[in-house]
């Protein structure tokens, strides 16, 4: 389509003797949100993560972000506690730490350019995660789920089970 | 009028329709946390403590018996309530003769590394080759420790039938669920 028009207005101007051509660029402000890992999961079925805690292990480019301006990550769950089997529990997902880093996926994207909130824990209201003020469009971060000693004493004297909670990750421009 | 009116709804029109167009990024994304509870429990006898040696030397510890408390002597760690039970694999066994084992009193008490409160209910046994509770808690436990006092009764009645030896047995500790 664009050749088309090109070649249209380059005949018909062609007998003049000059062309001119006026390209205008639109960049719109871009801003996108990936979850590279859509489920993860914390054992706690061994002596020693009642002793010293559990984590989900670092997982890779977590959250990976697309953006051209500033901008905030926030993150919250869905609800205040832990669901076992689809019903409601008294286990409080303010027990899960969420510890993140810069993701490798670009190179040139600088962990300078990131200010990262240590001791952030899984909530139902949003809390800020990170903010970035990175000029590279492409950014990824590694996010551990951890479970600390303190905590493990929450999980003693209720059903064993699976239980779950959906976190939801948010970008809002700065 | 009209017309002009309905070019410029027109025109809004797809301004906004294209600004939801170019703005139909994303901007949130969720991920599932599992934590998976297993019941847990765990018991362990403090390794420097796998042997314990009460020794009769003197007539006073031959008519009063003797004993030995070993701090911290079990460690539990259970997701709910327990019960730890103790059994002897025999009467106690010399070279050439047997003790019984229940002269042999286990006393149970609670140890220091003990995370937090809870009720426990703890009974001194006589041992024995069947198994016996000697702790109960009515809750679980990240880390709990217990001492534990042996202790042997008088031997004085065994003393003509039993020569100068070294008498043993096995005493196994197990935690079950309540």
């Amino acid at each position: 389509m664009l050749s088309f028009i090109w070649l249209s207005s380059f005949s018909s101007k062609a007998q003049i003797g000059s062309a001119a051509s006026q390209v205008n660029l639109v960049v719109n402000e871009l801003m996108s949100l990936e979850i590279e890992q859509s489920s993860v999961m914390i054992n706690m079925n061994l002596p020693s993560h009642y002793k010293f805690g559990n984590n989900s292990g670092i997982q890779q480019n977590h959250v990976k972000v697309t953006a051209t301006s500033n901008y905030t990550l926030a993150v919250s769950a869905t609800n205040q506690n832990f669901t076992l089997n689809g019903l409601n529990t008294n286990l409080p997902v303010n027990i899960i730490k969420i510890e993140a880093n810069t993701g490798n996926l670009n190179p040139n994207f600088n962990s300078g350019q990131v200010s990262i909130n240590s001791g952030v824990y899984l909530n139902a209201s949003q809390t800020n995660l990170l903010n970035s003020h990175s000029s590279e469009t492409l950014q990824s971060f590694d996010v551990n789920y951890v479970i600390p000693t303190s905590a493990t004493p929450n999980f003693l004297n209720i059903p064993s089970g699976n239980y779950k909670t959906t976190v939801i990750y948010t970008i809002i421009p700065q | 009028m009209n017309l002009f009116l309905k070019s410029l709804g027109l025109i809004v029109g797809l301004f906004l329709f294209s600004s939801q167009v170019f703005g139909q990024v994303q901007q949130k994304d969720e991920v599932e946390i599992s934590t998976y509870i297993g019941d847990v429990r765990s018991i362990k006898i403090n390794q420097s403590q796998f042997n314990v040696n009460l020794s009769i030397d003197n007539l006073a510890q031959l008519m009063n018996g003797q004993s030995l408390t070993q701090p911290n002597h079990i460690q539990v760690t259970s997701t709910s309530e327990y019960q730890i039970e103790v059994v002897a694999s025999s009467e106690l066994q010399g070279k050439t003769t047997t003790i019984p084992v229940n002269t042999v009193s286990i006393i149970p008490s609670l140890g220091k590394s003990s995370t937090y409160g809870n009720t426990i209910y703890l009974s001194p046994v006589s041992l024995s080759t069947n198994e016996q509770s000697i702790i109960q808690s009515f809750s679980g436990d990240v880390l709990r420790t217990f001492d534990v006092s042996y202790h042997i009764s008088s031997w004085a009645k065994y003393v003509n039938d039993n020569p100068s030896d070294t008498y043993r047995t096995t005493i196994t500790y197990s935690i079950v669920a309540n």
